[in-house]
């Protein structure tokens, strides 16, 4: 099996299975552009550290044998169920940091099953808090005037319910 | 070099995704609350889809909608008093509203909606629907427990409001989604001709989604419908035929069909009863639908 080099943005150089790599279609793409062969070049990662990629790398590798996405864009058929797989779950069981660090490479990087369980985790952390307790939970400041805190209570108090 | 680190620092892309996952609009409405970046996307994301339920037992609704964010009795009238309030300074969230929902198939044992139910949501599709300039997609989940009849004189005020904000709109700019169920089992099953009748009631130039549940009759069997009354019954849900109602089913289709020239979605759930149980039937052959369609 084939493997390449990856450079993280905090200069450390990984070695990869080119199959699991390609779980990022970032890379991918890259890949065949150059006609897939980087064997003695390492591709720059420059938006990842290496903490951050390697964390990517053990769920690429994990879910490498996973069938591709399905294509269909459509809103109304993209589910909405924020279930995780249990070793997903475990996986994303990392500080607040690398949480939204892995959100962001997987972004970058363009593995969107990977970024989706990010969202997913995101969002059931949201889930039936109070404005006050996403707020600490996230270490959020509250920017808003009175009044602006007023006028978006009238605005919204339908969705109150 | 300090980067912004934190739910903040994500891209908007990425908190619209993390928001479609928030299936409570109590959950949007606490996330816009927090501050200026995620109000921006909470409410955005909260007034994009409304989606309207009629008041009944709750209970029966189904598993596979998303019922926290359908907008009940109480809300529609929290929603016109708010527009009320705001007459000078415009509610801006119905600019990001694209597409509204109305469920009115949420119970087999009660298809009525509650008194005023129906007034209260022309209301507000009177006063909301010229503000919201992004409006380009009307879902409508309809059962078929009420004849056609009883459904024009029970909404009529609601679809006649529709039809005239409809025809205004050309099919390259808006959309239509519609689900109808007419797979009950019980008699009030709805005849297979009423079906391409009911749609016809909506400009079916229009429809891009179409989601229908059929009741599928078996092969009839002679000694089946005794008396007059059974036979006219029969009659009444095309079973007068050695397919049971199917071929009428097609048929209704076969029009549906010639009439929704954009539909780019259909699904199509054909759910065979049978009258009584303990009863002998005969399969038909599913190509005897499938080969004319």
């Amino acid at each position: 099996m084939s493997t390449i080099k990856l450079l993280s943005s905090d200069n450390a150089e990984l070695a990869v299975d080119k199959e699991v790599a390609e779980r990022s279609i970032l890379i991918k793409n890259m890949l065949e552009d150059v006609g897939g062969d980087m064997s003695d070049q390492a591709i720059p990662i420059p938006n990842v550290n290496e903490a951050v990629l390697r964390k990517v790398i053990e769920w690429c590798e994990h879910h490498k044998s996973d069938p591709p996405p399905p294509a269909d864009e459509d809103s109304d058929s993209r589910k909405k169920s924020t279930d995780i797989e249990e070793w997903d779950q475990k996986f994303m069981q990392v500080d607040q940091e690398m949480l939204f660090e892995i959100i962001l490479a997987a972004n970058y990087l363009d593995i969107k099953p990977l970024l989706d369980v990010g969202c997913k985790t995101v969002a059931n952390m949201i889930k039936g808090k109070s404005p006050e307790e996403i707020r600490k939970t996230f270490n959020i400041q509250n920017d808003f005037t009175p009044e602006e805190e007023d006028q978006i209570r009238r605005e919204n108090e339908w969705a109150e319910e | 070099m300090s980067i912004p680190t934190g739910i903040t620092a994500l891209p908007p892309e990425t908190l619209l995704q993390i928001t479609g996952y928030l299936d409570s609009r109590k959950d949007l409405h606490s996330l816009l609350s927090t501050c200026k970046y995620l109000h921006s996307i909470a409410y955005r994301e909260l007034w994009s889809v409304l989606r309207f339920g009629r008041s009944v037992n709750r209970s029966y609704l189904s598993g596979n909608e998303n019922w926290q964010r359908v907008i009940w009795r109480a809300g529609i009238k929290r929603l016109l008093q708010t527009i009320e309030e705001s007459e000078n300074s415009e509610l801006p969230g119905f600019e990001f509203t694209r597409s509204l929902g109305f469920n009115f198939n949420l119970s087999t044992n009660s298809p009525y909606p509650a008194p005023g139910d129906n007034d209260l949501l022309s209301t507000f599709l009177e006063t909301a629907m010229p503000k919201m300039l992004g409006l380009s997609r009307i879902a409508l989940n309809l059962d078929s427990y009420v004849d056609l009849e009883v459904f024009k004189k029970d909404r009529g005020r609601f679809y006649d409001i529709l039809k005239e904000y409809l025809s205004s709109k050309s099919p390259q700019e808006f959309s239509m989604a519609i689900i109808l169920d007419g797979s009950d089992g019980t008699d009030a099953h709805l005849r297979p001709d009423r079906i391409y009748t009911m749609l016809r009631h909506f400009d079916l130039a229009k429809l891009t989604s179409l989601e229908l549940r059929l009741g599928l009759r078996n092969r009839w069997l002679p000694n089946r419908w005794e008396t007059p009354e059974d036979r006219s019954k029969a009659a009444y849900l095309g079973l007068t035929g050695l397919s049971g109602n199917a071929l009428a089913v097609v048929a209704a289709l076969t029009r549906i069909f010639r009439a929704t020239v954009r539909l780019k979605r259909l699904r199509l759930l054909c759910i065979p009863w049978l009258s009584r149980p303990g009863l002998a039937y005969q399969w038909f052959s599913v190509n005897e639908i499938a080969d004319p369609i």
